[in-house]
């Protein structure tokens, strides 16, 4: 046959292919008018078109999953299934063809699914493993599985199984057809948890859980199909005695296929976890985790294995236009939600936080971060839904941090300085530094005996229900002034007693009023070196230190300090306190050199005490707590952390579980915890925290604010953002309620919102927030404080997000100013000098970039794992600027080397990457090599992959 | 191991219009793929499961680097997979068939043995005869069966290592599956 006609004959086809049946008669009777060879040869390809044949037959068997479109042929049922006789065809898939049957023989009325598998067993070796482990399946019983009946194989070798029939559909589609909400779909999930969780125990593994497999009946109860089955498909797996196996690829579901099982890795229970994990996903949300179908074998690989998921409360807001064709309607926010009987903004507040995270933990990639069992996710669930704390946790703030780098827009450099900046401030001005408090401890007793003093002091007055502490404690200080003034060394004593009720209930200035009074009193009647003018002196000193005022506060601790060393009569436990308040006053003013020895002066001071006295006992756990804030300061984290628990025993023995003392080392030890990534304990740490602290204290309570604003950090780190930003309101009420507008304690809640804020590209309310707190920062720290030039970098790194000018470098230059060589963690100054570097990259002021890139690689040099993309990014940036001097070799080599952990290490925004790129193909141009750029050039991304 | 390296830059340069360079890839890519469809062959024993799909996208994994590669560069070893594949699935079914007409050859042991069904056998080499005949009138078409059947790959996929555009692929696919089950004869249903 010519070409030509060849082309004609296909044209004739093409062209009547498109018409209907009956009309493409009567199309080739107009165009092949005369010639009837050309007719029969169109017509005979149309009927060949229409029909199946050995070449479709051929296509179907070779192509495996991901080979477009194969024509599977119908293959007509037998009758007669070893002794089961087919009634009807019910489904087919990738395993086999199934059909309703009932026994040939009327041994059973039952009526069965007889799956008929695609699969040889043409050896008797395998055949026999192939019962053997029939008989495994046999032993399942569980109401919600459906029990393996029988099973063989037919006299052409074909297994076969007869199932529990199950009348029943798909656990997705019952779930939108009845509108399921939220709370009975987690229901009916953990009865699915459970059955697997009950074949796990078996050793069995499903390996290929999906809607498809998990059904529902009318009754509303779970089913599952299968289970066990896709082993016996892979002759591989059936040859091992262990449960663990290689599952071949062509058995897998790729949408539900776990990592593992994409790789050809040894098959699991984890990987039926993460299967639970995918299901769970849709359920939640409508969509797949991801979406594959159709994409070759490689590609789904590479997504599986690399890519993350959106969390489940985004894939829900998410609009879908789906490819294939088993559902039309593109999946949107509207229809998930009324699919709920809920709305898209419900849907995604009930979806956010826990179910994200428990769905997160179930899909990880290594199969030994997930849940350890199905029974344990569907505990998590179960405590989801009772409003419990929840075991599953997002991934450790260096993880998350570089999942934010990825998703942020402005450049990495900048994002990366700003955020560890954040991150490690927040806890960095945690600095919870504790006065001796053993006044406070007995803040109750007190009270209580005030109370007492004041009732028999005035028998007319009887206090009834309604009349709080603090009316007592006001009538009780107007009593002390008007009849004890004759009487100056009792005055002071109970104005020193009042003094600190009122503070201990957060009552600053009105302890501040009697403190002074006392103060003043003592001076006035007692010999200077006396030890209650030492006492009244670190009183007012830590009350000054509180509300901010540090350089008021100093000389008044140091003098006390200095009556105490001076005075003719030892007094250990006295020169203790009045040390340890010295060393936290140095600790907040960031002079962590002296309070360290200020703090071991004490220990040593306590050390020496024969019999370790409850005072001295509660000293030491004190001054552990205060040197775990130093280490914290550092960045010794383990230290911090083994400081705080040391603190925390002492504290339980001494004083039991319920006292303000253990709220605080529970809130120190959370704020280590948190910053080690440790989310759920350091949770767990402050919500038991908080709730001492509501019983012990006012709403309007310092501690109330510090708790508060802990936990407002933990939920941000957990993803919780509208909790959080809550909470965050909470802590600054608390504060201001307490001590007022302008406190450091404040400006810090201010800081770490601004902080969270800024995360999530909220720059202007970020900005606002900083520019609220800064000032605070200046006043009460001054300038030259580390934690000011934090401040400065954090609000520069915001205005340059916003593209602001000018005023970034000025902040920033101000910031590395202070903090170059200050006794404070360098990797702070790093990350403010490397946001100034890349600012200054960005307006190509390379010579003053470079010193400071590579300040920042000498201050990394130990490249710990936390600070890779800060090395990276300053790598690069010095490669820019050795390179715009021609210094072509030394810059090649840090291009090269940053470009390939940009790409290789993962976990970075594809635009730095690119860019890194380009910086590279660059080099290579301005060198006059263009055979280099143009073989970089080849790795940007091309046309429509 | 073969060095993945020599054969990634062979692909690039391929890709990178020296049509040379596949009498150079073109015995690399077989001999992988035969080793590959030698092994499946022998643990699945199952001649009508047989993936084509898959085993391409071994041997591409195993062959090449990649990193280093472009959609354009994958989608030609696709294609020369596709080719390589055909001969030897071909192969294949003619020692299959020979040994079962006892074709006086020496048997084949069983563990190397392709175990297509007789009748797979024998479609295959109808097929590949019709597919020598269209290639004389029509040798793209020929081609995009072979990207298609042997190599599994998508419709775009095809288009882009023929050059082609998608509708020209499906135009042509349409064409040769109506034309192929009519050579190879329509299925009593």
């Amino acid at each position: 046959m010519n070409p030509e006609r060849l082309q004609e004959i296909q044209d004739l086809f093409v062209a009547a292919s498109e018409l209907p049946a009956a009309e493409q008669s009567r199309f080739l009777d107009g165009h092949c008018a005369g010639d009837p060879d050309l007719r029969r040869d169109v017509m005979a390809l149309l009927e060949s078109c229409a029909a199946t044949g050995r070449f479709d037959r051929l296509a179907g068997e070779m192509s495996g999953p991901g080979a477009g479109e194969p024509q599977v042929p119908e293959v007509p049922p037998p009758s007669l299934i070893g002794p089961y006789r087919i009634l009807d065809r019910i489904g087919h898939g990738g395993m086999g063809a199934v059909y309703l049957a009932e026994r040939a023989d009327g041994q059973f009325e039952q009526r069965v699914a007889l799956k008929l598998l695609r699969a040889d067993l043409d050896s008797e070796d395998l055949r026999q493993r192939f019962l053997a482990e029939r008989q495994i399946l046999a032993q399942v019983s569980h109401p919600n599985i459906s029990g393996l009946l029988d099973g063989g194989v037919t006299s052409d070798g074909q297994p076969y199984f007869a199932m529990e029939h199950v009348d029943g559909v798909p656990i997705d589609t019952y779930c939108d057809e009845h509108r399921l909400s939220i709370s009975r779909r987690l229901d009916l999930f953990r009865a699915v948890c459970s059955a697997v969780h009950y074949a796990h125990r078996h050793l069995i593994v499903h390996r290929d859980l999906k809607p498809a497999n998990v059904l529902v009946t009318p009754d509303g109860v779970v089913k599952l199909l299968d289970f066990g089955i896709a082993k016996l498909l892979d002759p591989e797996a059936l040859a091992s005695p262990r449960p663990e196996t290689r599952t071949g690829v062509r058995i897998m579901t790729p949408e539900y296929a776990s990592p593992e099982q994409v790789r050809g890795d040894p098959v699991t229970t984890a990987s039926d976890v993460y299967q639970l994990g995918v299901l769970l996903y849709e359920l939640l949300t409508g969509h797949r985790p991801y979406r594959l179908s159709g994409r070759p074998l490689l590609e789904v690989e590479r997504v599986v294995t690399e890519t993350d998921p959106d969390r489940p409360s985004a894939a829900a807001a998410r609009v879908e236009e789906l490819t294939d064709l088993d559902r039309a309607e593109p999946i949107t926010p509207e229809c998930v939600s009324r699919a709920r009987g809920t709305t898209p903004e419900k849907l995604r507040r009930q979806l956010s936080g826990d179910l994200d995270n428990i769905v997160l933990v179930a899909l990880r990639k290594e199969p030994e971060r997930r849940y350890g069992s199905a029974e344990q996710l569907a505990d998590d669930v179960l405590r989801h839904q009772k409003g419990l704390p929840v075991t599953a946790q997002p991934d450790t703030i260096l993880y998350r941090s570089s999942k934010f780098v990825r998703r942020h827009k402005i450049g990495v450099v900048t994002t990366v300085a700003g955020l560890v900046a954040v991150v490690a401030f927040a806890v960095t001005m945690g600095i919870q530094a504790e006065r001796t408090a053993r006044e406070r401890d007995k803040a109750e007793q007190v009270t209580a005996f005030l109370v007492g003093i004041f009732e028999t002091s005035d028998p007319r007055v009887t206090l009834g229900d309604t009349v709080t502490v603090r009316e007592v404690l006001d009538r009780g200080a107007e009593r002390i002034r008007v009849e004890l003034a004759d009487q100056p060394e009792i005055g002071a004593t109970l104005m020193q007693v009042l003094g600190k009720v009122y503070h201990a209930l957060g009552l600053v200035d009105e302890a501040a009023v009697q403190w002074e009074a006392a103060l003043d009193l003592r001076e006035r009647t007692l010999p200077p070196d006396h030890a209650d003018v030492a006492q009244s002196l670190t009183d007012l000193g830590m009350l000054r230190a509180d509300v901010g005022e540090l350089e008021e506060a100093e000389p008044l601790l140091r003098r006390s300090v200095a009556i105490l060393r001076s005075g003719r009569r030892r007094r250990p436990v006295e020169l203790g306190r009045s040390l340890n308040n010295l060393g936290y006053l140095l600790q907040v003013k960031g002079e962590h050199d002296e309070a360290v020895s200020v703090y071991e002066e004490a220990l040593e001071i306590y050390g020496r005490e024969m019999r370790a006295s409850e005072e001295v006992r509660s000293g030491i756990a004190t001054l552990k707590m205060n040197l775990g804030w130093i280490e914290e300061n550092r960045g010794d984290l383990e230290a911090a952390e083994r400081h705080f628990r040391d603190g925390l025993v002492i504290r339980r023995e001494l004083y039991g579980s319920t006292h303000p003392h253990i709220a605080k080392s529970l809130n120190s030890l959370a704020a280590v915890q948190l910053r080690q990534g440790k989310l759920h304990e350091a949770g767990v740490s402050v919500r038991d925290a908080l709730a001492l602290q509501r019983r012990l204290y006012p709403d309007g309570h310092p501690d109330i604010g510090n708790s508060l604003l802990s936990l407002a950090n933990i939920t941000a780190e957990q993803g919780q953002h509208s909790v959080s930003d809550s909470l965050f309101e909470a802590s600054m009420t608390a504060h201001v309620d307490a001590l007022g507008a302008d406190t450091p304690q404040l400006a810090r809640v201010k800081n770490d919102f601004a902080g969270r804020l800024r995360d999530r590209g909220e720059f202007a309310q970020a900005e606002q927030l900083y520019r609220a707190a800064l000032p605070v920062y200046v006043e009460v720290l001054g300038e030259g404080h580390p934690f000011t030039a934090i401040v400065k970098g954090n609000l520069a790194s915001t205005l340059y997000a916003l593209e602001k000018r000018g005023e970034p470098e000025r902040l920033w230059r101000e910031a590395v100013g202070v903090l170059r060589g200050a006794s404070i963690d360098q990797r702070f100054a790093a990350t403010t000098m490397l946001g100034l570097a890349t600012l200054l990259l960005d307006r190509s002021a390379y010579s003053d970039a470079e010193p400071l890139f590579r300040d920042v690689l000498e201050i990394l040099r130990d490249n710990l794992p936390e600070s890779q993309e800060q090395v990276v990014a300053a790598q690069n940036g010095l490669g820019v600027c050795l390179a715009s001097q021609g210094r072509f070799e030394e810059a090649e080599q840090l291009l090269v080397d940053s470009y390939t952990k940009l790409r290789d290490v993962g976990g970075f925004e594809p635009d730095s990457v690119q860019r890194a790129l380009g910086r590279l193909i660059g080099l290579y141009e301005d060198w006059g090599r263009p055979e280099e750029a143009e073989r970089y050039r080849r790795m940007l991304p091309g046309d429509g992959r | 191991m073969r060095d993945r390296h020599s054969v990634t830059e062979k692909l690039v340069a391929l890709s990178g219009g020296r049509p040379e360079v596949w009498d150079e890839l073109m015995p690399i890519v077989y001999d992988e793929l035969k080793q590959l469809a030698h092994r499946h062959l022998r643990s699945e024993r199952a001649g009508h499961t047989l993936s084509t799909t898959a085993l391409v996208h071994e041997a591409y994994l195993k062959l090449i680097n990649v990193d280093r590669v472009e959609w354009r560069d994958r989608t030609h070893f696709f294609a020369m997979a596709s080719r390589a594949m055909r001969r030897i699935l071909i192969d294949y079914a003619r020692t299959r068939n020979r040994e079962k007409r006892g074709g006086g050859l020496a048997k084949v042991p069983l563990d190397d043995a392709f175990q297509v069904a007789q009748e797979r056998a024998e479609d295959l080499i109808a097929l590949d005869e019709a597919l020598t005949r269209l290639e004389s009138v029509n040798e793209r078409q020929c081609r995009v069966v072979e990207c298609r059947f042997f190599g599994g790959m998508s419709l775009k996929e095809t288009a882009g290592a023929l050059g082609i555009s998608v509708a020209s692929v499906k135009r042509d696919w349409a064409i040769c599956r109506a034309w192929l089950n009519q050579e190879l004869g329509v299925l009593d249903s």
